[in-house]
């Protein structure tokens, strides 16, 4: 046999194509953070976030938020269908646009969905059908997660990462992975916001402070606990981490107006609890915020009432849900002047207290922000506070003129995802398209609102999903582990193979180091990450590699004391051995792809390494450790299989 | 170095000692899992983890006494390496930094978040569906596999004997949860464990297997039951060293990889273990039990010692 030629020869370009792929890894391993940052290795073998710390987040965009803007007009067959689509994306993969028209048309069988979605722009008519609809309705779902995704890659952009990951992941949703960022609370403001710039004018103070007397006087002897167990139900079906405050009004609300328990004080306080179950526990919660509440008034609990201008009143965060509960219920939303709704101000009015103000806002867009052509950061000249300031196109411009105008003296807020920003008083005309808004807390938030104003809204809402964050130091010691592990690994498996075959354990140990150097040379070509259940993998694949090494010499030392020479057992040994250890890889590299099909970040992460371990290892051990002991035979030097 | 080169054990005959062990296990395990149940990571229910580093040293139980006050929703709090690792379910309110700084000002002075993961129910459904679909996956290929490789007796052996590991395995986290001092949540990464046990199970199993199917070709009179010893036993070697190999690397991941594969390495540790045991003590025992049992229904293919 010419133990030269194929496999030399194979082993030889292998070796120059590990050099070659792992050269960057090297390289990048050598520099400092800053050299990196100005000149990053592309082809570097990369790290996962779990080693080098930073944050993931996973976000679905609300396609159920999309059909519903995408509708013209609706009505309660429209409501109930999305309502039952969303429930039923809970628990299903079909996308939310085939869940909604299935509900629709299974609820419906007449109903035709163009009467919803008529649009001249896409050719939707009264006489589409509800395929057409559909297929109208997928393509601007789909249209809107890419957009989604563009505008999340430009704002991640403006933030400043060094090698970000935007990825589109199934249908709707997009994991972004940041590397070395660990301020989660920037990060959702950033990502989730859709960024709707809105200019409106505001409530009449004086028909504002009448509506705010009537509703106290609504809640004047009225416990809430009809309230109160609507807002658990709310908690409950919160199934996302982070929603925007979207009022979504539940269809079961409707029938409120008619059946409204209104329980008295006296009869809901007399209501003993009686055991320790949860049920209980909440009657007698409610009991008892009834008995404290007492002639005192349950919305004045959670609202301080401002009654001045355009603010209704002063709520602490952690009662918003509650406030929102009180505030929704027909009766009291009849109480308000015409047009005008409630919103919160982004942050609080007043120095050294955590309350938001709860602003009296009218209904009617004046103006957006796709009026704008540019926001910058501004320094107010004579405090140097940062702010932001926006440009307007001529249209713009002039409705901005006319409004202000028309406001001399009053307040206009300026409203960012439903929250004010700012409600500056306006002091005359403005007539070059420039707005600006001021009171915020540093430059990181100004730079971050002209982030979202130039990458443009979002489509739709996004909800974050997933938010993982690891700090630098816990990644540290993650990579600090894996790499002590892996070392120990091997060296623990090389010592057990020396011992156990002598020689051949010597020759296994350096096919081991060959299976290495390829394995993590395979990695860095395919773009793959290294995470800590990766190298978990490694370490698992290197016990394992040496299993092809084993069958082999176990197979050579029976054939040698069957009775046959060194070079006769070792090709007796490889050729008798191949088909268990074809067979035993096969099942393993068929779990890893499994794994990897339907694992998620780290798991996907052990699948590629435990993939590429097997690979590895079939070539070192039917290559690499032929061609060594081969070799040695050849030369008739002996080569103990212990 | 050479210990078991002319092994002889009988593994065939005394296979009914294997028989009952594992059948005590798993029943065990079967009672643990209605009464016990498991230690659920967030990844299938929902909520948020946090590891928390401090230089407090406070019962544990304390800790949590003074978490579960300041969040309520009965969170659980153990001990993470020389860190906290503390879990909430999804109905805790307030966003991921708002509960840390909960949970640090709960913990005590000097605390801080070293890392955290939120998941929403909405997402761990999905995880769920994932992981459901990854082992119905995996049961089905591996099953088609040996099915089209080995004949359908052996089929048999191999499919109850990784049923026999999942169930041994998962037993074990079920009645050792709570009781050993680090987490054995079920999460993602102990699902990937399961599935490269079954991988790996499969793999010894197959071994013994072809050693058989050549040795059955060898010596054409011998009883089932023979030949089958004698493969296990001329494997031997082969299955106590990969499986010894496997283990030591396992052994230094479980050691030092980490608190975040502790779980995981200790998984693949005792599917590795219960992989090698099962290759000698139920896969090819079962076996030849269905092959004694077709023989002695008549099917002429077999070569019983009892025919």
């Amino acid at each position: 046999m010419n133990s030269r030629s194929p496999w030399l020869w194979l082993t030889v370009v292998m070796l120059l194509a590990t050099g070659y792929y792992l050269w960057p890894t090297v390289k990048a391993s050598r520099m400092t953070a800053q050299e990196l940052a100005a000149n990053p290795e592309e082809r570097a073998l990369k790290l996962g976030l779990d080693l080098r710390g930073g944050m993931a987040v996973t976000m679905e965009v609300r396609v159920d938020e999309l059909i519903r803007a995408l509708a013209t007009n609706t009505d309660a067959a429209f409501d109930r269908a999305l309502q039952t689509a969303t429930n039923e994306a809970k628990t299903s993969t079909a996308s939310m646009v085939s869940l909604f028209v299935n509900a629709y048309e299974e609820q419906n069988p007449q109903g035709r969905l163009a009467r919803y979605f008529r649009s001249d722009v896409d050719r939707i008519t009264r006489n589409s059908s509800n395929a057409d609809v559909s297929a109208y309705l997928e393509a601007q779902a789909d249209g809107a997660v890419n957009r989604a995704i563009e505008i999340v890659r430009q704002r991640i952009d403006r933030f400043g990462v060094s090698e970000p990951s935007i990825v589109k992941k199934g249908t709707s949703r997009i994991s972004v992975e940041l590397p070395g960022v660990a301020d989660g609370e920037r990060v959702r403001r950033l990502l989730r916001g859709t960024a709707r710039l809105e200019f409106r004018t505001m409530a009449d103070p004086a028909a504002l402070s009448r509506s705010l007397s009537a509703i106290v006087q609504f809640y004047n002897g009225r416990t809430d606990t009809a309230s109160a167990a609507a807002d658990t139900t709310v908690r409950r079906d919160s199934s996302a981490l982070a929603t925007s405050a979207l009022p979504t009004t539940p269809l079961s609300d409707s029938n409120a107006v008619t059946a409204t328990p209104l329980s008295d004080t006296a009869k809901t306080a007399t209501a003993t609890p009686a055991s320790n179950d949860s049920a209980s526990r909440a009657r007698a919660d409610s009991a008892a915020l009834a008995q404290a509440a007492g002639a005192n008034n349950v919305l004045l609990k959670y609202l301080e009432p401002a009654g001045q201008g355009v603010e209704f009143g002063l709520v602490s965060p952690k009662d918003t849900a509650r406030v929102h509960q009180l505030l929704s219920r027909p009766e009291v939303v009849a109480l308000l002047p015409p047009g005008i709704e409630l919103l919160y101000t982004s942050k609080p009015v007043a120095p050294g207290s955590d309350k938001l103000a709860l602003l009296g806002v009218r209904n009617t867009v004046e103006l957006t922000g796709e009026a704008l052509t540019d926001a910058t950061v501004q320094f107010d000249p004579q405090t140097n506070v940062p702010m932001v300031e926006m440009r307007m196109d001529g249209a713009g411009a002039q409705t901005w003129s006319r409004l202000t105008g028309a406001n001399i003296g009053k307040p206009v807020a300026i409203v960012l995802d439903d929250y004010v920003v700012s409600f500056p008083t306006v002091q005359g005309r403005i007539s070059g398209g420039v707005s600006s808004i001021t009171g915020l807390d540093g430059r990181s938030e100004a730079d971050d609102i002209v982030t979202v104003l130039k990458s443009g809204s979002l489509p739709a809402p996004v909800q974050i999903i997933n938010e993982r964050t690891v700090g630098p130091s816990l990644g540290a010691e993650s990579t600090r582990n894996g790499m002590f592990s892996l070392f120990l690994g091997f060296a623990i498996v090389s010592a057990f193979m020396m011992f156990w075959y002598r020689t051949a354990g010597v020759i296994a140990a350096v096919s081991l180091v060959f299976n290495l150097l390829i394995l993590f040379a395979v990695l860095a070509a395919f773009g793959a990450t290294l995470t800590l259940p990766g190298i978990a993998g490694i370490v698992l694949t290197m016990g394992m590699a040496v299993d092809a090494n084993v069958l082999i010499y176990e197979r050579i030392r029976e054939e040698l004391a069957a009775g046959k020479t060194p070079k006769a057992a070792l090709d007796a040994g490889f050729s008798h051995a191949l088909s268990a250890i074809i067979d035993s890889n096969v099942t393993t590299f068929l779990t890893g792809a499994i794994l990897y099909t339907f694992g998620v970040g780290p798991i996907q992460g052990f699948a590629v390494t435990l993939m590429a371990g097997i690979v590895t290892s079939l070539f070192s051990a039917l290559v690499v450790t032929r061609m060594i002991m081969t070799y040695f035979v050849d030369r008739n030097r002996a080569v103990s299989v212990g | 170095m050479r210990v078991f080169e002319n092994a002889n054990y009988a593994f065939i005959a005394n296979r009914r000692k294997a028989y009952i062990f594992s059948l005590i296990v798993t029943l065990l395990g079967f009672a643990s899992f209605f009464t016990r149940g498991f230690e659920w990571g967030i990844d299938f229910t929902g909520g948020k983890e946090y590891v928390v580093r401090t230089t407090v040293d406070r019962p544990v139980g304390d800790i949590r006494a003074d978490v579960d006050r300041a969040l309520g929703g009965a969170p659980e709090v153990k001990r993470y390496g020389e860190d906290l690792l503390v879990r909430v379910g999804p109905d805790v309110e307030g966003n991921a930094t708002e509960v840390g700084e909960k949970i640090v000002a709960a913990v005590g002075n000097g605390a801080s978040v070293a890392g955290y993961d939120e998941i929403a129910p909405r997402f761990a459904t999905d995880l769920q569906r994932a992981a459901l679909y990854a082992v119905l996956a995996s049961v089905i290929v591996i099953f088609f596999y040996v099915l089209v490789r080995f004949e359908w007796t052996a089929g048999v052996g191999a499919i109850v004997s990784l049923v026999h590991d999942v169930l041994f395995t998962l037993s074990l986290f079920s009645l050792l949860h709570g009781w050993l001092p680090f987490s054995l949540a079920i999460d993602q990464t102990i699902v990937a464990a399961f599935l490269t046990i079954v991988g790996y199970s499969i793999n010894d199993t197959v071994v013994v297997f072809d050693r058989i199917r050549e040795d059955r070709g060898k010596w054409k009179n011998m009883p089932i039951e023979e030949v089958s010893n004698k493969a296990m036993n001329e494997t031997l070697s082969r299955t106590i060293i990969t499986g010894g190999a496997t283990l030591l690397s396992l052994v230094v991941v479980f050691l030092f990889g980490g608190e975040a594969v502790r779980g995981f390495a200790f998984a693949m540790l005792v599917g590795i273990l219960l992989g090698t045991y099962s290759s000698v003590f139920i896969a090819t025992p079962v076996m030849v039990d269905v092959q004694r049992f077709l023989a002695r229904r008549g099917d002429k293919r077999f070569k019983t010692q009892v025919a």
